[in-house]
């Protein structure tokens, strides 16, 4: 049996599931926090609380484990239907007790016995409805009897339950499991304060770090001001509710510069329809098709995010372009003609001039060939401009000079990178290498950026952090 | 409105792409739900997105620990609106006595000098607890 993980979003149609409705793709752990929003009271005592949102986080881990509604051909993970799931109401508002002890809930999971499978955690109201399985309602007189979350769980579900914690499988690290705080130095800490800084390129109420892997007070403050908002717990310290923010809000504002990327490399490319697209169809058009779909799906959480954009028409685009159909009200056939081509046009490019202060930079593109000893040219230069960024923060890395040629300083540059980032220690810069390079160059160049009004980093007082004058 | 003794807390996060962008000088004004649609509170977003915390009008805590009391919590309307993005009108945002609420506003980009179609969420369309078809 495979292990049960934690999606990093999920899809939740919102309707019967064969009812015509949109779906929306959102954060696993925000839809949990809108779960528990809308199934129970935050006025109930915390023991209460914490059974249902283990119920709850337990039974869409079981629709996500078992496939139920993919399998059977949906193109989403759960309804809100609570004839057959749980409810959710799209744009409400989120109980900040609630949405704290989901940031520590979101991945543990009951199951029953031997089992990994996250137990299908039937439950009901317990009063006008009731069933085998949790009464919401009754959690309460148990939680004030005392009741444990866990003894609350095994009184509805029998004994020989117990809790276990998913791993989360999203482009991002797992929680390391201890907390990182004042005095940490580690490779860890280095991240955060790269990730910290690159979100206040957005967030300038951040303020910046210097990177050198120590969480001094400077990442201290830097961390206060992320939990002041995102409404955290402000103590400064990353344990795993904070961890996990951070690389959910650092993947969506990477997912920008990895947008613009794309936008570059289709810049001199006419964006007019020119012929009827559908799906197996392949080439140019369909690679813009996407890339419009992608910057859509970046803003709009009813068009689901095409992360491949490859210029094949596969079955991800079609779903890509039956939920942009729907949004738009046109016939959502997933086959791309005029009209369909039009309205997407017209989205994306509202978007794209609305948008511009965040559609600069990007992340410099793969130049279709392998770089290794004795390559030449501008891709070189650029590969060396890329890894001195590197070199920045990274003592790992040497500095080069960017001379366009790759010889054996470069060589063992790329080495250091590929040993630093995981990755086959090759000295050839192939298409993975680049991306990873690439990627990580712009998070050290876009968080060096500081706004006018922000705090630059360097320690001015005694305190040394960052001041709200 | 009977035994009204406490408040809740409201703050209004707006954000563009999934949370990648904070959008500041967002307009929102906070309203009763009631017929007449009393302005309660206008609030401007920070460059984080977010407004202050304001207090609203909350029933008894007894009202949402025991089943079947008519009056759980109450309910007020939320509208923002920002010259570069849609209109979004929130109703039925829901307020529990010492309870603060975020609501959490996907804004989308909008043309300039374009009347944009509102969008609108009622936070209150499915009641907790209350409906009648729940046999998952």
């Amino acid at each position: 049996m495979p292990e049960p993980f934690v999606p990093e979003t999920i899809t939740v149609h919102l309707g019967r599931p064969d009812e015509p409705a949109e779906n929306v793709t959102i954060p696993f752990p925000d839809y949990i926090k809108n779960v528990a929003s809308s199934e129970i009271y935050p006025t109930w005592p915390e023991s209460a609380i914490r059974a249902n949102i283990y119920a709850q986080v337990s039974f869409a881990l079981n629709r996500i484990y078992t496939e139920w509604y993919r399998s059977r051909g949906y193109p989403f993970d759960i309804t809100n239907s609570t004839a057959y799931d749980q409810a959710f109401v799209f744009g409400r508002d989120i109980f900040d007790n609630i949405g704290s002890i989901v940031d520590e809930l979101f991945n543990e999971y009951v199951v029953r016995g031997a089992s990994v499978e996250p137990l299908f955690t039937q439950y009901c109201n317990g009063t006008t409805v009731t069933c085998e399985g949790l009464s919401q309602w009754g959690t309460v007189p148990l939680a004030e009897q005392g009741y444990s979350p866990y003894e609350i769980l095994t009184h509805f579900y029998g004994d020989e339950l117990s809790i276990r914690t998913a791993p989360v499988r999203a482009p991002f690290e797992s929680y390391p499991g201890i907390p990182l705080r004042l005095g940490t130095s580690s490779n860890e800490v280095r991240t955060l304060q790269l990730r910290l800084n690159r979100i206040s390129a957005n967030y300038p109420a951040i303020p910046k770090v210097t990177v050198n892997g120590i969480f001094d007070q400077d990442t201290e403050n830097a961390v206060r001001a992320f939990q002041r908002i995102f409404q955290l717990t402000e103590d400064g310290i990353v344990g795993k509710e904070t961890w996990y923010r951070i690389q959910y809000v650092f993947a969506s504002v990477k997912r920008l510069a990895e947008l613009n990327s794309e936008g570059l490399s289709l810049e001199d490319v006419s964006l007019q329809y020119t012929e009827q697209l559908s799906e197996g169809m392949t080439g140019t058009p369909v690679r813009i098709l996407q890339y419009m779909l992608a910057v859509v799906g970046a803003y709009y959480p009813e068009v689901p995010y095409l992360s491949n954009i490859d210029g094949v028409f596969g079955p991800q685009t079609r779903d890509a372009v039956i939920a942009f159909q729907r949004l738009r009200g046109l016939t959502p056939d997933g086959i791309v003609g005029r009209e369909t081509w039009n309205a997407l046009y017209n989205t994306y490019i509202t978007i794209y001039q609305n948008q511009q202060e965040y559609f600069g930079g990007g992340i410099p593109l793969y130049p279709g060939t392998n770089l290794l000893l004795g390559s030449r040219g501008d891709a070189v230069t650029q590969l060396q401009r890329m890894i001195n960024e590197l070199a920045t923060v990274y003592p790992e890395i040497p500095t080069l000079p960017e001379t366009g040629f790759y010889g054996e300083m470069t060589r063992d540059a790329v080495i250091a990178a590929q040993n630093l980032f995981g990755l086959e220690p090759t000295g050839i810069t192939n298409y993975l290498t680049w991306i990873t390079i690439a990627q990580q160059a712009e998070t050290i160049m876009t968080g060096r950026q500081t706004a006018p009004t922000q705090y630059p980093g360097t320690p001015v007082g005694p305190e040394g952090g960052g001041t709200n004058a | 409105m009977p035994n009204q003794v406490s408040n809740g807390y409201l703050i209004v996060r707006t954000t563009a792409s999934g949370g990648a962008i904070p959008v500041e000088n967002s307009h929102v004004a906070v309203m009763s739900s009631a017929a007449d649609a009393e302005l309660l509170y206008q609030l401007t977003t920070d460059n984080s997105g977010l407004t202050q915390p304001v207090a609203l009008p909350a029933p008894a805590i007894a009202e949402s620990v025991s089943p079947g009391q008519p009056t759980p919590f109450y309910e007020y309307t939320v509208q923002i609106t920002h010259p570069d993005y849609e209109q979004v009108v929130v109703t039925g945002v829901q307020m529990f006595p010492g309870i603060t609420a975020v609501l959490p506003v996907n804004m989308i980009p909008a043309r300039p000098h374009e009347t944009e179609p509102r969008q609108v969420y009622d936070g209150s369309k499915q009641l907790p607890l209350s409906d009648g078809e729940e046999v998952k």
